[in-house]
């Protein structure tokens, strides 16, 4: 049913790409996109592209796939790993990996047939009892891996994690190329969820000494290591000309240099040094047309930024307290003057690449400071106002123009900032003791509706930091995630979604704008960013070495 | 002298055991879960959690964690790994030389900027070059070291290109700016402290003897004044370069050089103990090594000093 | 080393240390030199300039509405950044507020952080460097280590950890700060003093002092402490400047003062990445920071040369 063949991911639309002309620039003084790069002769096999990319990135925590959970770690393995299933960047649907294709009956049984010519970058073959060990090595509490919880909805994975047993009963290879998956309820986002970084195949030398293995990961991607991870200076990959999917990478290396200051970064774009930085700070958006010319792009993303509120507090339950706070911010303004324009406000919970609602829903979204003071009032919203933020990550500013605005729009009288280091500001969402609103993100580690939306507002959710809890909610998510037919399943999370936006245990504020520089020595159309942050390197045109 | 130095050498142990007990403890007493931290707002499973934990000895006791960490060491040179699994000794062979070659290019340029900046105002009293001097110390001390490190990015390294923005790839002209950037505070405190000390001196009667001699106002300056001006300017270089030894958070992070300081707030914020105590035991030997020196100096600066 | 002139090392004004042993007597005299000291400031022009110039900055610290009406905290996100006008003076900043009353806000918790530390650690490091400087030996190995170890310590940890200890009492605010500050920050300084109290020590008035029977306490205050002082004023001066610098560097890693507080250094640190598109943010807190250091300085070297017994003619 989900099979599906997209050939080459090309962008085109995903992209708001404001940098229209300058392709014909590029071009011009590089030659279109066949220049297999001069030292790198052995682009021969038919594959087009070729030179060396270089990247801003910073440090990754970890390079073992189960044990990444920040985006500069999965950015660098998205290049090593294939996992079964692929996402489609121009739809953010699921598309063949090294799984050809899939089935289910139930959305709780699955079935994934692998294709048969794929290997790690060492030569060993990929078979069904590849992802069977894989999985129960990134399950199994011993090898204390972060995101084995992933596989909390895997058929015997809490008798791994309680030491009842060795093997999940749930993950089983048929025969070589057949793999058998078994939930413990329906999901139907499973073939996205696939496509996460903890799901990659793991070669049997990880195994063997799994910290060796982290400084060169051996992986069955589009680029293989080349030599050790350079911990704070760079990650350099070449391309695996074995790779089995069918669209390879372009450039012949890509280089991952680690900056520990983004402004640095920018200066060394602009003076040629890095070729590619894909997070350049949003204040540089005024200056970014005189510092580039036409060498910058702006993408929109699904990374989410909310103010939640502790519904564990009393000042707080009271919904209309909630709509009122909500209606004082003057996203549009907040955005403008601080980033620049750089943000979509938010009026939804689901990203809008991902929504069929499109351009959102929320009622009590609008700025509307007459109707949010009265509603305030009415309502007997508290007149003192603590706020929480995590220092030192830039989100001074913001927050204190949304605290100027309560001020100035509901008369809220006092107003203390609680600024903390993130361990800190953890622990005390932990606890509960967050007494007033507080700003988290939200970034989807797979593009599902779902994963936009049950981990933070389902009762007792992993991150529900608010203390959120409503039963036809939670019904409505476990309905779609059991519906086989994707446009009801769909119709339903918007259902969800809709309930959240009334009952706003959050406070959506935007979703991120990312802005992306690059040097002359790449062609600026080739360059992309998906909806979860990942500028795909291996599309890169470079247009001269 | 021999027996000075041994003496001071011996308070090595007592000063590294008691200064790790405290590094230790403050990082201890650290609110929050580094190994819930770790994984960012969406919490890891309990089971990782405990082995995390396990793993690195959180669950432990104060003292039982210490002793295990100082047990490490001893039996088997291990100083313990970070969060990601590097080996402290590794994260030390790597960022040391970055940060010693900072600190000794910073100790060069300060050092001979602020010293002969000293003895011109001195000389120049009240006079253009002086005020000069005054001026542009002000003007540092005002103006915060992240601002000045990135108006030298972008005027020496972007506009003029003379030098690399960032990072340490092309040798020892990579440190040429970070060092500019970390002496420009501490340059202009040198050279007060020269210029007043040189002031004093070149009002009192020796030098005014020598002079009334027919001695050379340059070797009046070089031999008579300025030795005994030193003993502050010393003591100040010392405990500059001793701080510099520890390397600076900011200059390190904006000129994107892997050094000590850099990581030591890396580590505290990730709340790794063994990171930060092995790091930070280094800084104490600096320091004592370094204060020796000094008073080491002192003696040859000014005979009248002595150690038994 | 020999052609060192030993007894004109410092050379201090011995015949008048010399009668120190009646006590009426030296009252008198100590309240004539602090009358010449007097007497040799009012003719300072650098001294007046700067006296005028930290009184100013005292004013506006104490009474900060006599210089602006505005208030500092009626901000308008619509005219975020604008440039220095007639209406704004000197802008306004990234949220929209009157720049100019900002700066003149922000002088209090500035100059009050920046004094408070810079004579917190004065007092510590003069007492410690004059101890251990003079009695050398063990005190001096025990202060010296100490004084390592503290050295040490990243002040980042420490911070952390005391605020937290502190905040379950109240909120970080100007006295949590310069507390922290101040524990973390006197190392330096009592290095310096130690240095200088070392080269005093010996010399011959200190010597004829102790020969005349003057007690440890007498010749540290007396004797020591005016010959030594210098170089610590002078590194003092400009330290206030540094702290002004250092509280922003503590505001930005989560342990200095929190938001919604206004201070020089918390609008130097936000100004940084302003530079290219509004530098009127930062050129508005550097002269003020700036003409606060060179007033402390000024003075500082005024005062000093009005102490300094050798300076004497």
């Amino acid at each position: 049913m989900h099979v599906k063949n997209s050939s080459r991911r090309r962008r085109a639309t995903g992209a708001v790409a404001v940098t229209a002309a300058a392709a014909l620039v590029l071009s011009a003084c590089g030659g279109g996109d066949d220049n297999g790069g001069g030292d790198n002769g052995e682009a021969a096999q038919g594959v087009e592209g070729g030179g060396t990319v270089s990247a801003y990135n910073c440090e990754p925590q970890f390079l073992v796939p189960g044990n990444s959970t920040e985006v500069c770690g999965s950015w660098v393995l998205d290049s090593l790993f294939t996992g079964l299933v692929q996402t489609d960047l121009e739809t953010n649907e699921p598309m063949p990996g090294v799984a050809e294709s899939w089935d289910t009956e139930d959305n709780q049984t699955w079935t994934f047939t692998l294709g048969e010519d794929w290997t790690f970058h060492d030569g060993e073959e990929i078979t069904a009892q590849t992802f069977v060990d894989t999985y129960n090595w990134v399950v199994d509490p011993d090898n204390a891996q972060q995101s084995a919880n992933f596989f909390d909805n895997f058929v015997g994975y809490q008798e791994v994690v309680d030491g009842d047993a060795e093997e999940m009963e749930g993950v089983r290879a048929v025969d070589d190329y057949t793999l058998e998956i078994e939930l413990t309820e329906p999901f139907s986002p499973l073939p996205d969820m696939l496509t996460y970084t903890a799901f990659y195949p793991m070669p049997s030398v990880a195994y063997e000494d799994i910290e060796a293995f982290e400084q060169a990961p051996v992986g069955n991607g589009r680029y293989m290591m080349d030599g050790e991870w350079e911990h704070d200076v760079q990650i350099a990959v070449e391309r695996f000309e074995d790779w089995a999917g069918e669209d390879p990478g372009l450039p012949q290396r890509i280089e991952w240099k680690m900056y520990t200051d983004i402004e640095t970064a920018y200066l060394d774009v602009q003076s040629g040094n890095l070729d590619i930085l894909d997070a350049a700070p949003p204040n540089r958006r005024a200056t970014v047309e005189s510092d580039f010319g036409e060498n910058y792009a702006d993408f929109d993303t699904s990374s989410f930024t909310y103010m939640g509120l502790p519904l564990y507090q009393e000042e707080f339950q009271d919904v209309d307290v909630r709509h009122a706070l909500s209606m004082a911010i003057d996203r549009q303004a907040i955005i403008d003057a601080i980033f620049d324009g750089a943000q979509t406000p938010a009026a939804n919970i689901i990203p809008p690449a991902l929504s069929d609602a499109g351009e959102g829903n929320c009622e009590f979204c609008e700025y509307d400071p007459e109707a949010a003071k009265e509603l305030y009032e009415e309502a007997g919203g508290p007149t003192d106002l603590t706020i929480y933020f995590n220092s030192g990550a830039g989100h001074e500013e913001w927050v204190e123009a949304v605290s100027n605005q309560w001020q100035q729009n509901l008369g809220v009288e006092n107003v203390e900032f609680e600024s903390l280091d993130f361990a800190q500001y953890l622990a005390l969402h932990d606890e509960k003791e967050v007494t007033g609103p507080y700003r988290l993100g939200w970034s989807l580690s797979y593009p599902s509706a779902q994963y936009a939306m049950e981990p933070i507002y389902a009762t007792g959710a992993s991150s529900n930091y608010a203390g959120y809890s409503n039963e036809e909610f939670d019904d409505l998510i476990n309905e779609a995630n059991a519906e086989t037919d994707p446009d009801t399943a769909a119709e339903m999370y918007t259902e969800a979604e809709a309930i959240l936006l009334e009952d706003m245990p959050v406070i959506p504020m935007w979703f991120s704008n990312y802005l992306v520089v690059h040097s002359d020595r790449v062609d600026g159309d080739s360059i992309f960013m998906d909806q979860a942050t990942y500028t795909h390197l291996e599309d890169v045109v470079v247009t001269e070495e | 002298m021999t027996r000075y130095i041994i003496r001071r050498l011996l308070q090595f142990v007592p000063v590294i055991l008691i200064s790790t007990l405290i590094v230790y403890a403050l990082v201890f007493a650290m609110p929050g879960d580094p190994i819930r931290a770790l994984a960012g707002d969406r919490p890891m499973s309990d089971a990782v959690r405990e082995t995390l934990r396990e793993q690195y000895n959180l669950d432990d006791p104060f003292f039982v964690q210490y002793a295990k960490y100082l047990w490490g060491i001893i039996s088997a040179g291990d100083f313990g790994t970070t969060f990601n699994g590097r080996p402290v000794s590794d994260l030390i062979a790597q960022r040391l030389p970055v940060t010693a070659t900072l600190a000794l290019v910073t100790f060069v340029i300060q050092t001979i900027m602020g010293i002969i900046a000293g003895i011109l105002a001195a000389l120049y009293r009240d006079r253009f070059f002086d005020r000069f001097v005054q001026v542009a110390t002000v003007t540092m001390v005002a103006l915060p070291t992240l601002v000045i490190a990135f108006l030298m990015q972008l005027v020496f390294g972007l506009n003029l290109g003379l030098f690399p923005i960032a990072g340490i790839n092309d040798g020892l002209i990579s440190y040429i700016l970070p060092a500019l950037a970390m002496a420009s505070v501490s340059t202009g405190i040198l050279a007060r402290l020269v210029r007043s000390e040189l002031l004093d001196s070149l009002t009192s009667d020796y030098v005014r003897t020598a002079t009334a001699k027919g001695m050379k106002r340059t070797r009046v300056v070089t031999r008579h004044g300025l030795r005994n001006s030193l003993i502050p300017a010393v003591t100040f270089i010392g405990a500059d370069l001793a701080s510099m030894m520890a390397g600076s958070i900011v200059v390190e992070a904006i000129f994107n050089l892997p050094g000590l300081g850099e990581q030591v707030y890396r580590s505290i914020q990730a709340q790794e103990g063994t990171v930060v105590v092995g790091i930070v035991t280094l800084f104490v030997i600096f320091f004592v090594l370094i204060n020796l020196i000094v008073d080491i100096l002192y003696g040859l600066l000014d005979p009248r000093i002595r150690y038994e | 080393m020999s052609e060192m002139h030993k007894a004109e090392a410092r050379t201090a004004p011995i015949d008048s240390q010399l009668e120190t042993s009646g006590k009426s007597e030296q009252k008198t005299e100590e309240a004539s030199l602090l009358a010449d000291a007097w007497r040799s400031l009012r003719r300072n022009p650098w001294f007046i300039v700067s006296a005028v110039l930290l009184l100013i900055f005292l004013t506006m610290a104490v009474f900060p509405q006599l210089f602006t009406n505005t208030d500092p905290r009626e901000c308008l996100l619509s005219r975020s950044r604008q440039d220095p006008s007639g209406e704004f003076w000197f802008g306004t900043d990234v949220q929209g507020c009157d720049y100019y009353s900002r700066v003149i806000h922000g002088a209090r918790n500035s100059i009050a952080i920046g004094f408070i530390v810079a004579i917190g650690t004065f007092i510590v490091a003069v007492l410690l460097g004059l101890v251990a400087g003079y009695s050398g030996g063990w005190v001096d190995a025990l202060i010296s280590r100490i004084t390592d170890m503290v050295f040490a310590v990243p002040y980042i940890l420490g911070a952390l950890v005391l605020l937290n200890a502190l905040q379950a009492f109240q909120a970080q605010g100007v006295r949590e700060v310069s507390f922290v500050l101040i524990i973390f920050m006197w190392p330096t300084m009592t290095r310096l003093m130690r240095g200088s109290v070392i080269s005093v020590v010996n010399s011959d008035f200190v010597m004829a002092a102790r020969a005349l029977g003057a007690g440890p306490i007498t010749i540290m205050r007396r004797h020591i402490l005016p010959n030594s002082l210098g170089p610590v004023i002078g590194y003092a001066t400009v330290f206030t400047g540094i702290i002004i610098g250092a509280e922003a560097v503590l505001t930005f890693l989560g342990v200095g003062l929190q938001l919604p507080a206004i201070s020089w250094g918390l609008q130097l640190s936000d100004a940084r990445q302003y530079l290219q598109t509004s530098p009127h943010l930062l050129l508005f807190p550097v002269i003020f920071v700036g003409l606060t250091v060179f007033a402390f300085m000024t003075m500082g070297d005024a005062v000093r040369d009005a102490l300094d017994p050798k300076s004497k003619k």
